[in-house]
């Protein structure tokens, strides 16, 4: 670093509070240069500007801060109107009064964009960008009232009058003094400072919320300066108005406890001591309306800080991806999706005139007409457990007519051979069959069959199943069948790693 | 439930609710936990969204209600127009007045207000594109809701139906500006937009129901899109 220049790092980092700090003049001297050459091939480029402008903050100031109306485009036209005839002798036609009066209006409002500054910050190395605007619009009762910036009354302010810290201290300090030495007709003027000022720092708090809306960071440091500041005076402030409204009461006793030579004197007096208390009472009553609004801030910045981190996780509905599929689609129809949440309610019903016919003719029937009853057969469900049952005893069947018929064929064998022989009869899949198991568990239950007379000691629902296969259309010899069922307890059958079973021995008897 | 009737007659008669006009149904609906709950029960039977915006009530019959939404026809009348290509014009109109103020639900909008000029020549750049490949095709093959049929209608349309600029469009088909006039007539009247010289202000109803209502029905309206509307 260059030791010549010491004082470049102070340079850096207050660059960018200077430039923020100029950023208040920057609208006027753009609306300055913007000459009326383009409009009507500079017929009335004689017209100055900055005067204009100027001019018309006074008129936003009077009516919003003292008056506490929004100003209308007719108001700005008739006050401009005034301007331009009174200074420059310009008696217009009605409809060219009115564009000029329009591309006047269009400049000051940056055609309701905001002015954009850029400079260069040297710390953050990089472009910075700042918006400013003069007069913002609002909507009430249905209509566009417009109102001027906090930005464009301290840069108003500026020209002028002196910048501290609070100002609204420095004038309460000021009209103490005043009605001390009974001034109070220049104590009036400062109470309305003092509004003032109170106008434009609620002013300044609902330009933050708006700020945060859209950049909570920035709302965010904005909304904290704010607080720190316009708090830090507040007990001050209103210890001053105290002692303000205490020097007016008393000069209000002196004035009439005096013994005054002058009538005319002590009358005027007397209507601007009452004035004044009116002005501070009304200043007493929008300095707690402040403090109010701090408060509110202060709400409202949480809330929306704690939205936006809501919002952040949200996704929002892109309206351009939307036109490209309706683009694809080549259905213009489909933006009637996007147009019909827009409109109001239909709450008007309609009546269509052709059943007007219909009404008139209508007969009614002198008797009731009988209605003609139809008998309908029930139907039966079968619920998920019959299904099941009908599948194990249909399995139960295969597996069984299968073993009687290896009992007639071998006489005598284990249950693993049966096992091979099923394997050879279905397939190796059988095996893993779990009402397979639940088979040879139901058969390990007795020790003796005969097919024949199973219906009579029948015990289980095994036995039922298996009367009911035996019926009279199944073989003879199956039905005159007896077997042994021999369980083998030393002998183990594995099958996979899951199921082990006892070797059984079946034996046909004679 | 008699406040909840009363709040709902007042929104579905288009009556402002908010903490200014109507102020005591405002309270009660964000102070009594029975009338908000009758009264936004109410809403769903009926098939009926509302949105809080910058303390004020809005209701929307969203997007195929057949209570409290319109039919083509109603639409056609209320507009002043014919056949359902015309209406379908108009609809592109307010799709370029909406992507005028927002790209998407979520972003804000700096701009304060447009004028017809704005909107004349989003609409001759959105159409651009589709006229540039009209050569060629035979116009009475074209479905009334396909994109070239509104880019020939918009094509043949001169921009204005006076020589002289200066003077206000009318609200007339027979000019583009006349069909932007008809458009932000009807914006007007749906209380979406607000008139200053011919500059349109976006009111807070539309900013609420764009902000808020895209975003809740977004997969809804997504997957309408994707289907071509079959849904």
């Amino acid at each position: 670093m260059n030791k010549e220049f010491s004082y470049i790092d102070e340079i850096i980092d207050e660059h960018n509070e200077r430039m923020q700090n100029l950023k208040k003049y920057y609208p006027f001297f753009r609306i300055r240069e913007i000459s009326l050459d383009l409009f009507m091939d500079g017929k009335y480029n004689f017209i100055d500007m900055g005067y204009i402008v100027i001019a018309i903050l006074r008129l936003f100031i009077e009516e919003n801060n003292f008056n506490d109306e929004g100003v209308s485009f007719k108001e700005f036209e008739k006050f401009t109107t005034e301007i331009l005839k009174r200074d420059y002798d310009l008696y217009l036609e009605v409809g060219e009064n009115l564009q000029l009066i329009n591309y006047i209006f269009e400049k000051i409002i940056n055609d309701g964009k905001p002015f954009s500054y850029s400079y260069y910050d040297p710390k953050e190395k990089k472009t910075m960008s700042s918006r400013i605007r003069l007069i913002e619009s609002r909507i009430e009762e249905n209509a566009i009232r417009y109102y001027i910036t906090s930005q464009a009354i301290e840069f108003y302010l500026d020209t002028k009058e002196i910048k501290d810290e609070s100002k609204i201290s420095i004038q309460q300090i000021l009209l103490s003094k005043m009605i001390e030495s009974k001034n109070f007709k220049g104590g009036i003027e400062v109470v309305k400072r003092i509004n003032n000022e109170v106008s434009k720092l609620m002013k300044r708090k609902n330009e933050i919320l708006n700020i945060l809306s859209y950049n909570v960071f920035e709302g965010n440091k904005l909304a904290e300066q704010l607080i720190n500041t316009s708090m830090k005076w507040f007990d001050e402030e209103q210890g001053l108005f105290d002692k303000n409204k205490k020097l007016i009461e008393l000069a209000l006793k002196r004035i009439e406890e005096s013994d005054s030579s002058n009538e005319e004197d002590f009358l005027k007096n007397r209507e601007h001591i009452y004035n004044l208390e009116t002005e501070i009472k009304r200043a007493i009553s929008k300095h707690g309306e402040l403090l109010n609004s701090s408060t509110d801030l202060k709400i409202k910045s949480d809330e929306i800080i704690k939205k936006v981190t809501l919002n952040k996780l949200k996704m929002s509905f892109d309206f351009k991806t939307v036109y490209e599929k309706t683009l694809d689609s080549d259905n213009v129809q489909l933006l009637e999706y996007i147009m019909n949440p827009l409109l109001k309610i239909k709450f008007k019903k309609t009546f269509n005139l052709r059943n007007m016919d219909e009404l008139l003719t209508y007969r009614p029937n002198n008797e009731e007409e009988g209605e003609q009853v139809v008998s309908l057969e029930e139907i039966e469900y079968k619920s998920l457990d019959d299904i099941e049952d009908e599948r194990i005893a249909h399995n139960f069947i295969i597996f069984m007519k299968l073993l009687m018929k290896y009992l007639l064929e071998q006489r005598e064998f284990t249950l693993r051979e049966f096992n091979e022989y099923l394997e050879n009869k279905l397939q190796k899949d059988i095996l893993k069959n779990g009402d397979y198991y639940s088979f040879v568990l139901q058969i390990a239950q007795k020790d003796y069959y005969d097919m024949g007379k199973l219906k009579e000691d029948e015990n289980t629902i095994f036995d039922k199943i298996i009367i009911e296969m035996l019926s009279d259309t199944d073989k003879d010899e199956n039905k005159g069948l007896k077997f042994k069922v021999v369980t083998l307890p030393e002998d183990t059958i594995e099958i996979s790693s899951i199921f082990k079973i006892t070797n059984i021995k079946f034996e046909r008897v004679e | 439930m008699e406040k909840a009737l009363e709040l709902f007659s007042k929104l579905i008669t288009g009556e402002n609710v908010s903490s200014k006009e109507n102020g005591d149904l405002y309270e009660e609906y964000n102070s009594n936990m029975e009338m908000y709950n009758i009264f936004n029960s109410m809403l769903d039977k009926l098939n009926l969204t509302l949105y809080q915006y910058k303390n004020a009530l809005y209701i929307t019959a969203g997007e195929k209600n057949k209570i409290f939404g319109y039919t083509n026809e109603e639409l056609r009348k209320m507009l002043g127009l014919k056949v359902n290509k015309e209406l379908y014009m108009c609809y592109f109109i307010i799709y370029n007045i909406i992507t005028l103020f927002y790209k998407d639900s979520s972003s804000y909008s700096f701009q304060e207000y447009i004028k017809s000029e704005d909107v004349l020549k989003s609409v001759d750049s959105s159409l651009s594109s589709i006229i540039s490949k009209l050569d060629g095709v035979a116009q009475n093959e074209l479905e009334e809701n396909s994109f070239k049929a509104i880019a020939l209608l918009w094509e043949e349309l001169p921009l204005s139906h006076s020589n002289d600029l200066s003077v206000n469009a009318r609200a007339y088909k027979g000019s583009r500006l006349g069909y932007i006039k008809i458009t932000f007539n009807f914006l007007k009247e749906q209380n979406l937009f607000i008139e200053v010289e011919e500059r349109y202000y976006s009111s807070d109803r539309f900013k609420a129901l764009i902000e808020n209502y895209f975003e809740d029905f977004r997969g809804r309206l997504y997957e309408i899109m994707q289907s071509g509307g079959n849904n």
